[in-house]
């Protein structure tokens, strides 16, 4: 590993001391392009401040077990933030009186 | 002093995806309301401002969706309308297959309060470079899967067909968070109007954090209804035929490319008096 990346890996690692290092870890390893070798990574993981479980559960590529060692880690779901009927969305064809499936089914659902 | 709403999405993948923008907007905020797709994610929000405060809470199971996103909406616009410059960070893209941020935008404006949106990388533009697919070759068509199976569709098949949130297939209530077999079979059967059976379809899945690993699951058709379904599964059906030309249109662009010829080698023509 180069002298720069060596530089820009401690900048990086040192930009934000509010960031719990495991997240920054993740942002790093998203966001820096040397990162991309099994080398660059294990040199970035070895400079962080993680505990063993962390280390391994970054070699391992394991998410679930990471998430396990983050004190407080909300579990969230991903919803795409819509609806197969939304009334709410502008209707610019001939048919917005006659939009009677639309109407049905969001009243069906109340 | 007015305040202000900025939607603003944060990516896919933490770290990798947001725009420089979009972060100085969270950054800056004086609150930051979020739908991250991980605790990851709210973390790495969490760091960015002091006031990150998680809509989440407001979904439950058997609760209309509907309801849900209205909650979200007026909880957003109550702390603009106390003069808070406030952020709505949503992951992904905040303005596609995001209708919180343009409810919101579009109750903003109503009132005559400042309201715009940032775009983020969005799990479509994901799907693209992961899948190699480029909509621009045969088109590309995108549904929310209830919304396709719920109403008539002029389905192309020479084009690619891609079906979001496939885990709620069917769900007339708004209120599951997923749907069994007989509702996906019923998808299945839609679909076997135009497809065969052994059609290849692909399970897609981007990346959240720098580990995860992007899912793209290659199952016939009829698989679908025992696959494993999350609700940020997406379904990408190939084109199964080829596109055919449209003859009509054909001959009439021909004909008006040689009334321009006949029009630029014809004679010069001169006036004599």
């Amino acid at each position: 590993m180069s002298e720069d990346n060596n530089l820009t890996l401690t900048l990086t690692l040192t930009r934000s001391k509010r960031m719990s290092t495991v997240i920054q870890v993740l942002e790093t390893m998203a966001s820096d392009a040397s990162l991309v070798n099994e080398e660059n990574i294990n040199a970035l993981l070895e400079k962080s401040d993680i505990n063993v479980t962390q280390k391994q559960a970054f070699t391992a590529k394991n998410t679930e077990k990471l998430a396990g060692t983050v004190a407080d880690l909300s579990t969230l779901i991903a919803y795409a933030q819509v609806l197969p009927v939304d009334d709410e969305a502008p209707i610019e064809d001939e048919q917005e009186d006659d939009n009677t499936v639309s109407s049905k089914l969001l009243a069906s659902s109340f | 002093m007015s305040g202000s709403l900025v939607c603003v999405g944060t990516g896919m993948t933490l770290g990798a995806h947001i725009s420089p923008i979009a972060k100085s907007h969270i950054e800056q905020a004086d609150i930051v309301f979020s739908l991250m797709a991980n605790g990851f994610a709210q973390k790495w929000l969490e760091d960015m401002n002091g006031d990150v405060r998680s809509l989440h809470g407001f979904y439950q199971e058997g609760k209309n969706r509907d309801v849900t996103y209205n909650e979200m909406v007026e909880l957003v616009l109550s702390q603009v309308r106390d003069g808070k410059k406030v952020v709505a960070a949503f992951y992904g893209h905040p303005g596609v297959f995001a209708c919180i941020s343009h409810r919101a935008i579009s109750k903003a404006k109503a009132e005559d309060l400042p309201a715009r949106m940032e775009p983020g990388i969005s799990a479509e533009d994901c799907l693209y470079a992961d899948l190699g697919i480029d909509p621009g070759k045969t088109g590309c068509m995108h549904y929310e899967t209830s919304q396709f199976m719920f109403f008539q569709r002029n389905i192309e098949t020479s084009s690619h067909l891609i079906l979001w949130q496939v885990a709620l297939a069917g769900d007339q209530s708004f209120s599951k968070f997923s749907t069994g077999s007989p509702y996906r079979q019923v998808l299945i059967d839609l679909l076997l109007e135009h497809y065969p059976s052994d059609h290849k379809v692909i399970l897609y899945q981007a990346k959240g954090v720098a580990i995860d690993t992007m899912r793209a699951e290659y199952i016939p058709l009829t698989a679908l209804i025992d696959a494993e379904l999350f609700m940020h599964t997406t379904l990408v059906i190939p084109p199964c035929k080829k596109m055919q030309p449209n003859d009509k249109v054909l001959a009439r662009l021909a004909e008006i490319d040689k009334q321009e010829i006949r029009a630029k080698n014809g004679p010069v023509l001169s006036l004599v008096l």
